[in-house]
């Protein structure tokens, strides 16, 4: 009998969704209760900044009361202790929200409490090593540092019982999530106009689904959720697109661990390797940043490399990046339609009713849509909108949802034995998995970001730059624009050389 | 608790223990003296002066975003 592709489903880390139902019974369901704790804490933000934000530029009142620890070079205490306060607001806020929904499941209130002091504990610690300069300018993000401590104490003396009513890492994720809806900006889709939606939305979904397709049919990787994890994780924006896509399929925990790792290593070489071979190839700025853009699969590295080669490409990387970032949400939601009508269904039986579809959709998603067509008009017709949901988004939730998002790693890591993983390892096919689908999309995003922004519409692609480049030079418009550096072709004589670590 | 869980139990705090101190070494020795290195140095001082956080997760992390919303205004302007 063939196996289900599957197959961990009985045992899945995001587990199937009940029928859920309008009730009490409705409202105490993990989704549901992510969906209130997500959609209230943006609600919340939102009105305690439309006084005082609109018609002003002023910033979002909670901005000074929601942080992370800041960066340090070897002494990690002064930025510790400066942090502090910064640090216990969203303390504040996660045990009242995650508290109230543990009151809603009839569970205890202070077990949690105490636990979730520990993994908060050990999420403060993981910002801190993520903030250490030189390793935050190897794109090594939180997550990691998450998993790593959670791992250390799993694996070795085993997680303390006390922490254990707080390790609600899916209820994490999906909050987070939620929250992250807000700055899925769907207009912003179109901020590099067609040689844009070429690149990222015509690459982007061909990658996905062809290393999709390789995992499945010509490597046979046994778990289907790993593999959609690391196509999705790879293709589209790296950590953030493996969290939303694990939780719509259903992923392990070790799965999304796994493949976030996978792609925070090849992160580092190639923020490294293709700003050299941008150079080595003598493409243009706008080529080059478009490639890197659609390559690179974390967003600051993109960035970094992007200004390894000038602001020109540094500029077209980061927008081509924000609009693959903006595609997780039409990822998120295909991935969880296609698993619940595909994957999940019996493979003797017939195709499933609307009802069973409806029964196993994951209802989070609904909410991190909805948040996200909910800001966008906000964000286009009502006035002053824009402003709003960027001070909101830029001052309070962006903040908020990383502490989610840590805590939830934590929470993989102490959940996690090492012996999970050499699984995935074993035969290196996940691995195999990840460069090849690499190698795709750095044809087909390359082959692509000549043919738009080198052929096609370079003439408009070069107004476009020329305007860039004067607005950077002529800084009064924007407060944070970079150093000015004149756009210019790009060759090994005319940019700074970016050796290799 | 025997005798063998005792000694089992010290094992794992002492592994635990080694751990963290490993850790502790790597980031107040090991990688500060990485970003002295001469390329690493050029590296983090042309992410430092563009204002640009290598870690960012999603656009909205890059405190530099108003640089790409300007792009999208003189496209919406065209």
């Amino acid at each position: 009998m063939p196996q289900h592709p599957n197959d961990a489903a009985a045992s899945n880390d995001f587990p199937p969704t009940p029928e859920v139902s309008i009730s009490a019974r409705g409202l105490r369901h993990e989704d549901i209760l992510a969906i209130l704790i997500g959609g209230g804490v943006l609600v919340l933000a939102l009105i305690c900044g439309w006084a005082s934000i609109l018609g002003t530029e002023n910033p979002h009142p909670w901005k000074p009361y929601f942080g992370k620890p800041g960066g340090w070079v070897s002494n990690p205490i002064p930025a510790l202790t400066k942090s502090l306060p910064a640090i216990l607001m969203p303390f504040v806020l996660s045990i009242v929200a995650f508290g109230a929904a543990q009151k809603l499941q009839g569970k205890c209130v202070k077990r949690f409490a105490v636990g979730f002091v520990g993994v908060f504990v050990l999420a403060a610690i993981a910002f801190l090593m993520s903030s250490q300069e030189t390793v935050k300018h190897f794109n090594l993000e939180f997550a990691l540092w998450a998993l790593l401590l959670g791992l250390m104490i799993s694996n070795t003396i085993g997680t303390p019982n006390w922490m254990r009513p707080a390790l609600l890492t899916e209820l994490f994720v999906k909050s987070g999530l939620v929250i992250l809806g807000a700055e899925v900006l769907l207009h912003r889709l179109l901020a590099l106009g067609l040689p844009g939606i070429f690149v990222a939305w015509l690459v982007t979904p061909v990658v996905l689904i062809s290393t999709y397709w390789f995992g499945q049919r010509i490597l046979k990787i046994p778990s289907a959720s790993l593999n959609m994890v690391i196509s999705a994780d790879m293709s589209v924006c790296g950590v953030s697109a493996a969290i939303a896509t694990a939780a719509s399929c259903k992923a392990k925990k070790e799965e999304l661990s796994f493949a976030i790792g996978l792609s925070l290593i090849f992160t580092v070489i190639m923020m490294v390797a293709l700003p050299i071979a941008v150079k080595a190839m003598g493409l243009s700025s706008t080529v080059g940043g478009a490639w890197i853009g659609g390559t690179i699969d974390s967003t600051g590295a993109v960035v970094a490399a992007g200004a390894a080669l000038d602001s020109v490409a540094e500029e077209t990387a980061a927008t081509v990046k924000m609009i693959q970032n903006i595609l997780i949400g039409v990822t998120a939601f295909g991935v969880a339609v296609y698993w619940v009508t595909f994957v999940e269904r019996d493979p003797n039986g017939d195709r499933p009713q609307i009802s069973e579809i409806w029964k196993r959709f994951p209802k989070f998603v609904l909410g991190f849509v909805g948040v996200s067509i909910v800001a966008t008009l906000i964000s286009q017709y009502v006035d002053g909108g824009e402003d709003l949901i960027s001070a909101t988004v830029n001052g309070a939730t962006t903040t908020i949802r990383s502490w989610f998002f840590c805590v939830a790693f934590v929470c993989i890591g102490l959940q996690t034995r090492f012996a999970d993983y050499a699984q995935y390892l074993r035969g290196g096919k996940p691995v195999l998995l990840y460069v090849c689908g690499q190698s795709l999309n750095l044809v087909l995003t390359l082959a692509m970001s000549y043919l738009m922004f080198g052929v096609l519409f370079a003439e408009s692609v070069e107004k476009l730059s020329q305007e860039q480049a004067t607005e950077i030079t002529a800084p009064a418009s924007i407060d944070t624009a970079p150093q000015p550096i004149a756009p210019q072709p790009i060759s090994p004589a005319a940019t700074e050389p970016v050796e290799p670590q | 608790m025997s005798p063998i869980d005792k000694a089992e139990r010290k094992r794992a705090y002492a592994t635990l223990g080694f751990a963290v101190t490993g850790l502790v070494i790597a980031w107040t020795i090991v990688f500060p003296w990485i970003g002295q290195q001469t390329s690493i140095r050029r590296m983090i001082e042309r992410n430092e002066s563009h204002g640009i956080d290598p870690t960012a997760m999603f656009y909205t992390d890059l405190e530099n975003m108003s640089v790409q919303d300007g792009m999208l205004r003189r496209i919406n302007d065209h």
